[in-house]
């Protein structure tokens, strides 16, 4: 039992803090304004080796652990959440199943690319037609000579409009394949970017595939194992939506604090007012268990420990206690919170989408009470 | 970090659970009616070991640590033990056992300790008073020295074990001029010239423990039992046993959450309704992951204290949240477990009915949610106008 960061892990934490609060934080509100892919903060994170944290050695990366790379997610998120989520996706969703399941050649041609974060990934999974029911996806993948033709759209996937590749599950016959495809492959098609309340900067599009020829080499996991494939990777989305409600957690509580603190009513600073003062500590407490429980989560799975419920209810803890905790944040700053300058209310627009993103809370509390109930 | 329960601790916790459900459970219903205090299983517990748990060997101890100590009492509680019986061990072990191993001189601890250890001298803890609970420093019992004694007066409120203990540790002001730093402890036994015990207190929950007043009437203390400097009882004795309260007392509040979901559990794949189990339905599959979810956070705040006294870290602000956090969310899975098992829950032969109850003494007992926000609060928040010092 050990509750705390390593003395690496904490160093990155405090140098990664400072370094967003000088370059990422400023911006958030123009990234969010302008509702763009974050460009210029996605090149000063990759100068930084954000990118290359899990990417293992060999392939000119950091090799770290699951609880390294959750770390600075989080802290981002605190900052920029749009940014974190938009490096999340490639680093942790697509990176990691390029990593784990692609094959030797696949991965010495993208992986030293996404480390270096001169090329984006995303993952592309949900449809028009089937969200939680990954089952009912209607993409397919047709065997043709020695290629595959792929045909269907993807909905709201999270870096399409800049991705350089993306995974994707598809049907194959009675089963399902996940491919990594190359995004210049003639017949994708991203469509518009899309409109949404809040993660502005984690820009989504669909995409569609209209006969997209793809080789063998482009298959990760095996034919047929895609189902096995994406329940492993959904794990590390869901820890990566963990990393990014938890810095969107403690930012609200930051912010909240700040303001109660300088803040004055009735000749005292509102953080003297116990009712203030406890809505405060009560977003800490919030997001520190919820915290614990992704470190848990992510040890877990790092361990090969079977995690999918562990990983579901971090999940689920992170995602309430940031939609939570931009609540009670508006709470705390009132007026103040509703003026389109202030990060409250960017905050608790972002928020919602953590709810949502890898799973809806409603499908992992099915996840959870399964397990328990061993249906 | 790394969160893993060694195989020892594992072996430990599955024997000490089979122990609580063959042992101890079968004895609970029938005292949990007549409110009294299970003196068989109580002695039970003695021979298993689990009152020797935190003390050095040395005093008859297992010197097992915080954590293992803490993973012995959730087993206990998820095994079947009731919220009192699991009290009557905090009040003894914890609130009595600790200040005497970790502040009493050489004389005292081998004077009570063994005794505590085998669970044979029951023991208590004495600070709150019918006007100081959560303003605890605000207590009226005096203790005035004569000669080689001190005379104490005054009326301590709600005390767990009052009626049974042999020793307890007593808080009381001994300079009122002197605020915090006017208050002492004092080991007082039950047979102590000046002492009685009010009428005992009949409560919601925890039953099976049995509270009381204690009453001071010029009671006599040898002067030898003062624990700990003069002056120093509150702040001594307060920052000695408050991670240690909110670490393992807490961990029984623990049991007590996967007590009542393993029940929920168990009866919601029995019971039919509608032609099929009503674990089938996602109105009960939504709250079973919903304790759980509580469960695990709850396991995570209790640990990490745990290990935080185990490594000599000081924990104040992690146990006071671990305290607000477990209590606040066993309430909800309290609620649920009842909820799921429907008419029978309410019934009190079903033990998510003795949980519901037992469960409310988490958010009041040793500090309240509300003092425990205050805490907590004080240490993250500036509260000072600017300018001001």
């Amino acid at each position: 039992m050990d509750f705390k960061l390593t003395a690496e892990q904490e160093k990155l934490r405090k140098s990664l803090s400072e370094f967003c609060a000088a370059e990422i934080g400023p911006r958030a509100a123009e990234v969010d304004e302008k509702a763009e892919f974050p460009a210029e903060n996605w090149k000063k994170l990759a100068e930084q080796g954000v990118m290359a944290l899990t990417v293992p050695e060999q392939y000119g990366g950091a090799g770290k652990d699951l609880a390294t790379a959750l770390t600075a997610i989080s802290v981002i998120a605190e900052h920029c959440a749009s940014t974190a989520e938009a490096v999340a996706t490639s680093m942790l969703c697509a990176g990691k199943a390029i990593e784990i399941y692609g094959s030797e050649q696949l991965k010495g041609r993208i992986l030293p690319k996404l480390a270096k974060g001169c090329e984006i990934g995303a993952l592309a999974v949900s449809e028009p037609g089937a969200g939680s029911d990954v089952s009912a996806i209607k993409t397919t993948a047709e065997k043709c000579g020695e290629d595959y033709i792929l045909t269907g759209e993807k909905a709201y996937v999270t870096n399409a409009t800049v991705a350089d590749g993306i995974v994707t599950l598809t049907k194959t016959g009675d089963s399902f394949t996940v491919f990594a495809a190359p995004k210049f492959a003639a017949g994708i098609c991203v469509g518009a970017p899309a409109r949404t309340l809040g993660m502005r900067g984690a820009v989504a599009a669909n995409i569609s595939f209209n006969d997209v020829n793809l080789g063998d080499n482009n298959i990760l996991g095996g034919y047929g194992n895609g189902l096995a494939v994406i329940a492993d990777i959904f794990d590390y989305v869901r820890l990566n939506v963990c990393a990014v409600a938890n810095g969107i957690a403690v930012a609200a509580y930051n912010v909240a604090k700040s303001h109660a603190e300088t803040r004055e009513s009735f000749g005292k600073p509102l953080a003297a007012h116990q009712i203030v003062a406890f809505r405060v500590t009560d977003m800490y407490v919030d997001a520190d268990v919820s915290r614990m429980l992704m470190y848990n989560a992510a040890w877990k799975k790092q361990n090969g420990e079977k995690c999918a419920p562990f990983v579901a209810l971090a999940k689920v803890s992170a995602s309430d206690t940031a939609i939570k905790n931009s609540d009670r944040c508006m709470k705390v700053l009132a007026s103040a919170g509703l003026s389109a300058d202030s990060p409250a209310q960017r905050i608790y627009r972002d928020a919602r989408l953590m709810e949502i993103a890898g799973g809806t809370n409603d499908i992992l509390r099915q996840i959870i009470a399964r397990d328990q109930l061993e249906l | 970090m790394e969160f893993s329960i060694n195989e020892e601790q594992q072996a430990f916790m599955k024997s000490v659970f089979n122990f609580s459900k063959n042992e101890i459970y079968p004895l609970m219903e029938e005292f949990e009616k007549k409110g009294e205090f299970c003196w068989e299983a109580w002695k039970k517990m003695g021979e298993f070991g689990m009152m020797a748990l935190p003390f050095p060997e040395e005093y008859g101890g297992a010197n097992a640590g915080v954590l293992t100590t803490c993973l012995g009492m959730e087993a206990l509680t998820r095994g079947g033990a009731s919220g009192g019986l699991t009290l009557s061990w905090g009040a003894h072990t914890i609130l009595c056992g600790v200040p005497i191993w970790l502040i009493g001189n050489e004389e005292q601890k081998k004077k009570y300790l063994p005794g505590i250890a085998s669970g044979e001298k029951l023991g208590g803890f004495g600070l709150t008073e019918p006007n100081a609970g959560s303003d605890a420093a605000s207590v009226q019992t005096t203790a005035v020295k004569k000669g080689d004694k001190y005379i104490l007066n005054g009326t301590k409120m709600f005390i767990t074990n009052g009626p049974i203990a042999s020793q307890f540790v007593v808080i009381a002001v001994t300079d009122k001029k002197a605020g915090h730093f006017g208050i002492s402890a004092f080991i007082v036994d039950a047979d102590a010239p000046g002492f009685s015990i009010g009428k005992e207190l009949d409560k919601m929950g925890n039953r099976t423990s049995t509270t009381s007043e204690l009453i001071f009437e010029d009671c006599e203390v040898p002067a030898a039992n003062l624990l700990g400097p003069e002056g120093m009882g509150f702040v001594v004795v307060g920052k000695t046993i408050l991670e240690y309260e909110r670490s393992c007392l807490l961990a029984a509040g623990l049991g007590g959450m996967e007590n009542t979901l393993d029940e929920s559990i168990k009866y919601a794949k029995e019971r039919v309704q509608f032609n099929r189990p009503i674990a089938q339905f996602q109105a009960i599959q939504e709250k079973i992951a919903n304790m759980k979810i509580a469960v695990e956070g709850a396991r995570m705040a209790l640990y990490r204290v745990a290990w935080m006294k185990d490594n000599n870290i000081p924990a104040m602000l992690e146990a006071c949240l671990a305290k607000l956090f477990m209590s606040e969310v066993g309430l909800k899975v309290a609620d649920d477990g009842v909820q799921i098992h429907g008419g029978y829950g309410y019934m009190r032969e079903y033990p998510v009915e003795r949980n519901y109850r037992d469960v409310k003494l988490g958010t009041i007992g040793a500090g309240t949610s509300e003092v425990q926000r205050q805490v907590i609060g004080k240490m993250l928040l500036k509260t000072k106008k600017k300018g001001a010092k």
